[in-house]
């Protein structure tokens, strides 16, 4: 794959339609443009039901768009790829299996590696988010934060350009979510991933962007992009720092509005 | 409780069952015929190994079931799964499924005999469809009941339907599907000693119906005590297979 031009990723127009169950439609993205740079990370901050989960799945290749089309690298996404990796809000382990056969499994799936091979990887990864000695114990033993960075490992383990993150720390506490974004951050500084990350936090969204990208209301579409200039390397100290209040307020602004117009929407309808 | 005490309050009460039982003829406590003797059958019991004489008996038993229980997991297992993962199959099969499922299998005896005669035939159609019935929808309820998200991650790691199968319907169906095998244990043996006291004079549930046709009590008692221990080691069996099933699990 040639890198030709800045873009890595380009969503061009992307509208997405779900047929009902009643006959009729749901309208869950429609027309979102959006341009990513190689190793930008960008956050997508939205109302419930945007369709900002949608957007994740399309760029990785689990749903097709009604219309419109994904480009990574130029190239038009078709299904999912080994360039891609995605981390669940559920984590998705599979509890049958110990972290180690976890962090492997997508290695497995690309059907490259032999088992020797992959043993040898394996450590790597683990190490990268920090659960050395719980490589044989299986989820059920491990917090909540723990199992996230194993989904996070298991992604990084097939080392992608992408990482697409759903909401990743949506099911943690306030202190362990903190936690994971420092870690993620310090992870991305090292790996140089292109990063896509919903969430419904917006001191996540702020602390961890490039760019913010603050969604409308169903059908999503881009309301307001907005440059995260915070300096890098961050600390949680920045949350602090008036370029970040700032931001935090505007952005609540913009969603506040979008929230009011729905329910403004749904009450001239009844 | 320590577990000791249970045991021995739950030893006390057989032992107390044991010699009343014991007491009961000699003392006139029962009026209805012959109730035997634990002591007479534990000698009958062992006349019968002694002599030899169950040993073909329990062959025979033992065939038909194994064969019966082997088809119906043969059957059961792929069924159940492809049932519990795909619709229009689900949607095609489950209201005739759910008809032989519901139907009194032992209404079928007679028809059974007259397609695959005495003898071991029957009994193994019997077993067979005993058995099939527990693993088959079991096994589609587990599937069903699977997780979709692992689904998705697989998909997303670019795995396709093969490797769904493989590192996700499978181990994530095994204990569900070992919940039907064991029922399947207990319909199968069920079916294989009916079936035997219907349509066979061999196997186990023949010499009942012979030893029965000439009131013989206490062998009575001890072939059925049989037929038990039977059950007791097939159970006892499965829950080997399914631990060593859950340890293997965690490789795939």
């Amino acid at each position: 794959m040639e890198d030709i031009g800045l873009e890595h990723i380009e969503l061009l127009h992307i509208t997405v339609i779900f047929p009902q169950p009643n006959g009729g439609e749901l309208r869950a993205v429609d027309g979102f443009d959006l341009q990513v740079r190689k190793g930008e990370f960008v956050t997508i901050v939205g109302p419930s039901g945007c369709g900002k989960s949608t957007l994740l799945s399309v760029v990785d290749g689990l749903v097709q768009p009604t219309e419109g089309k994904v480009l990574i690298h130029g190239k038009r996404v078709t299904g999912p790829g080994p360039d891609r990796a995605l981390v669940f809000q559920e984590f998705a382990l599979l509890p049958w299996r110990t972290i180690e056969g976890n962090v492997r499994l997508g290695l497995e799936l690309q059907k490259k590696y032999t088992m020797a091979q992959m043993r040898e990887m394996v450590p790597r990864y683990i190490q990268m988010v920090g659960l050395e000695g719980f490589e044989k114990h299986y989820p059920h033993q491990l917090s909540g934060g723990m199992r996230q960075r194993v989904g996070l490992a298991r992604a990084l383990a097939v080392n992608p350009e992408i990482l697409l993150m759903d909401e990743p720390f949506a099911a943690l506490d306030a202190q362990t979510r903190e936690i994971m974004s420092v870690e993620l951050l310090r992870i991305w500084e090292q790996e140089k991933k292109t990063v896509l990350f919903v969430t419904h936090s917006i001191d996540e969204a702020v602390y961890l962007a490039d760019r913010i990208i603050v969604m409308s209301g169903r059908p999503g579409r881009v309301k307001e992009m907005i440059p995260v200039d915070l300096a890098r390397p961050r600390s949680l100290v920045i949350k602090d720092d008036p370029g970040f209040v700032l931001l935090r307020r505007h952005i609540w602004d913009l969603l506040e509005e979008e929230v009011q117009r729905q329910a403004g929407g749904k009450g001239m309808k009844a | 409780m320590k577990r000791w005490k249970r045991s021995v309050i739950g030893g006390l009460a057989v032992i107390a069952f044991l010699i009343l039982w014991e007491i009961a003829m000699p003392l006139r406590l029962v009026k209805v015929a012959d109730i035997s003797r634990p002591s007479l059958v534990v000698m009958a019991f062992f006349e019968l190994a002694e002599s030899g004489e169950i040993f073909p008996h329990l062959v025979i038993s033992l065939k038909e079931f194994i064969f019966g229980f082997i088809l119906a997991l043969i059957v059961g297992i792929p069924f159940g799964v492809v049932l519990g993962r795909y619709r229009l199959p689900a949607l095609l099969l489950d209201p005739l499924l759910m008809a032989l499922y519901t139907m009194p299998r032992m209404a079928m005896m007679p028809l059974l005999v007259v397609w695959f005669g005495i003898g071991l035939g029957a009994t193994i159609a019997v077993v067979f469809l005993g058995a099939v019935f527990p693993i088959l929808v079991n096994t589609s309820v587990g599937i069903k009941e699977i997780d979709k998200i692992w689904i998705k991650a697989v998909h997303s790691f670019c795995g396709n339907e093969w490797d769904i199968f493989k590192k996700v319907l499978l181990p994530g169906v095994v204990p569900q599907m070992m919940t039907g095998i064991r029922l399947g244990v207990g319909r199968g043996l069920l079916g294989m000693v009916v079936s035997e006291m219907y349509a066979s004079t061999a196997g186990i549930g023949g010499q009942i119906a012979l030893y029965g046709n000439s009131f013989r009590t206490t062998e009575l008692i001890a072939l059925i005590a049989v037929i038990s221990l039977l059950g007791f080691f097939t159970v006892d069996l499965m829950r080997r297979v399914e631990e060593r099933v859950r340890r293997g699990r965690a490789e795939v």
